[in-house]
């Protein structure tokens, strides 16, 4: 971690050696370290249980970690939690919403817990986000009468009501209908580009594909791979091709005389046959000679353009959720557990 | 604007908002004030009471209902500290850059300013069916705060409950369990004198007994320094105990 002086502005957020142990011996997070610049939106990928959310609740100053250290905007979190308060907006797994207060109420309250004066500016400021994430033919809806998808855009605009430099939103878009995920995404590129920081954390993997600069991946309390997701990308490979074989013919072999193309990265035995490529139109012939050679038929050839869920797949051993169930990653799961794929 | 102020505005919109809850626990007081002062009348509203300074059986009944008003809604406040714990909004307000301590404060804020108002109604309801309060506005001013002070312990008690178990379920079985025999085990419905010697043993212990007691004698009888400066002295022993002890909950389930 760089030193921080008063003359270099403190990133957004700096993480070392974060450990949490809770009391029964579980630890939750085994020493991750990560940094988060101004402006930067940062995307937290990793299944169930991986520790995401142990590492929200630390940096927002919910929970304490056991060792390492932890700074947002330059503060401490547990030392100097009240200045780090100040500086975050944060939206939990579960919506923090009132019932029995009203959309623009919610908006009010926040305003005021973070000492802004209900001020003419204060005011614009709310109704800036009332429109900005489509809330306002429910602004004086209860929100006991608003549907999951609005309670949580209500959620997430009140994390920005005071404008907070540093925005943390646990898994922020589960339960949002495509619109109203397409709207949400382009209000936190907008915050972004006015030097936000956002943090976040997902399961969708191609969301955070097409929104993060830059994704880690988080796997029992471990960072598995940090990079941009362009760069993960390439290290499984810009795509796949899938293989069938011709009847009779011995994936196993096929896949042995495979792995000495120069064209494969990875190959995921089984029928059909996976073979993680660099480039996918250029290596398709020379896949299916080299086959020809060890006197193999390829029946059938499919292409595919590698997603963070090969990534995700690559480093964590396991697939990610999905949003549908009939999803790559999920048919990637049953191939591994039955050794053959479902189409 | 303190942070404590906003939100004990936000606590109180809350009960705006769900008139009927406070109707109810205001609703009931009511409806023991009519079914008792009724029922009891012809054994109740005898020459022995009277002959002890009360005026009337209703006038003797009515600082107890007032009390089971308050009681019911501290009650409420512990159950409304479940749901911001469940619903999560007791962390967005811990992330919040304020003292947390307001976030107790307001609330306990937000319960006098309710029960205040429920001891009114149900001392004006008691009014229309004929009580007069003898100790004049006084009097009715020593009532209401003393039934409030107890009414705020009581809440402490609830949150308590609420914040050490954080379930709804709990907190609304411990809260109805003790508020009965904080009713029952004291002078609210006769006269100590009349009830066996346990009852009068417990009754020495129970502050809600204390508050009837000079609410009774405010009724009917004339203001008793002793008597108030006993009630104060039991309010500040419960005060000591309790405060402490939620307080503490509340750092733990906050830490």
């Amino acid at each position: 971690m760089q030193p921080i002086t008063a003359r270099a502005p403190a990133r957004a957020i700096e993480v070392k050696d974060l450990v949490k142990a809770y009391p029964g011996g579980k630890t939750a997070l085994n020493g991750i370290s990560f940094a988060v610049d101004r402006g930067e939106i940062f995307g937290f990928l990793g299944p169930n249980g991986s520790g995401k959310t142990t590492t929200v609740r630390i940096l927002v100053t919910l929970l304490r970690a056991t060792s390492g250290a932890a700074r947002v905007s330059g503060f401490d979190v547990g030392r100097m939690a009240s200045r780090v308060r100040e500086s975050i907006g944060y939206t939990a797994q579960a919506t923090g919403v009132d019932d029995d207060l009203t959309v623009h109420e919610h908006l009010v309250l926040q305003a005021l817990l973070h000492g802004l004066s209900p001020s003419r500016e204060q005011q614009r400021r709310i109704g800036e986000l009332i429109d900005a994430f489509s809330l306002s033919d429910v602004a004086n809806e209860r929100a006991s009468r608003l549907s999951g998808g609005l309670r949580r855009r209500l959620d997430v605009a009140q994390a920005m009501v005071h404008r907070p430099p540093v925005l943390f939103l646990d898994e922020p878009t589960i339960g949002l209908d495509p619109q109203s995920r397409g709207a949400l995404w382009d209000h936190l590129r907008r915050a972004s580009r006015d030097g936000t920081a956002i943090f976040l954390t997902t399961q969708y993997l191609e969301e955070a594909d097409r929104a993060c600069d830059r994704v880690a991946i988080i796997d029992g309390g471990r960072l598995v791979k940090e990079g941009t997701p362009a760069a993960l990308k390439e290290e499984v490979g810009e795509g796949r091709l899938r293989l069938t074989l011709a009847n009779g013919a011995d994936p196993a072999r096929a896949a042995q005389a495979l792995a000495a193309c120069p064209e494969v990265v990875g190959i995921e035995p089984g029928d059909p046959l996976v073979a993680y490529v660099r480039s996918v139109r250029p290596s398709i012939a020379p896949v299916i000679r080299r086959l020809d050679e060890v006197d193999i038929r390829v029946a059938g050839v499919e292409t595919e353009q590698a997603t963070l869920d090969d990534v995700f797949l690559r480093y964590t051993g396991r697939a990610p959720r999905t949003e549908a169930p009939a999803a790559n990653s999920v048919s990637s799961l049953f191939a591994a557990a039955h050794g053959r794929r479902r189409r | 604007m303190p942070a404590t102020v906003v939100l004990t505005f936000r606590n109180l919109f809350k009960n705006v908002r769900t008139p009927m809850l406070v109707i109810a626990s205001v609703a009931q007081p009511l409806v023991w004030l009519v079914m008792f002062s009724q029922t009891f009348s012809r054994l109740a509203d005898t020459p022995l009471l009277r002959d002890l300074g009360y005026r009337s059986y209703l006038a003797f009944l009515l600082p107890g209902m007032m009390v089971l008003a308050v009681l019911f809604t501290a009650l409420q406040s512990g159950l409304a500290m479940v749901s911001d714990i469940d619903s999560g909004m007791l962390d967005k307000l811990r992330v919040s850059p304020i003292n947390r301590l307001s976030i107790l404060l307001g609330r306990v804020l937000a319960d006098a300013v309710t029960m205040l108002a429920q001891g009114a109604v149900v001392l004006v309801a008691g009014t229309l069916m004929g009580a007069r309060v003898e100790t004049g506005w006084l009097g009715t001013f020593g009532m209401l705060a003393s039934v409030t002070l107890l009414g705020v312990a009581w809440a402490s008690l609830a949150n308590l409950i609420a914040l050490r178990s954080g379930n709804a379920e709990l907190t609304m079985v411990a809260g109805i369990f003790l508020a009965l025999p904080a009713l029952f085990l004291s002078s609210a419905f006769l006269p100590l004198r009349f009830q066996p010697d346990w009852v009068q043993t417990v009754a020495r212990v129970n502050p809600a007994s204390y508050v009837i007691g000079v609410g009774q004698a405010l009724m009917s009888i004339g203001n008793d320094w002793g008597q108030d400066a006993r009630m104060l002295a039991v309010l500040a022993i419960a005060a000591l105990v309790l405060m402490p002890a939620t307080v503490g909950a509340f750092r733990a389930a906050t830490r």
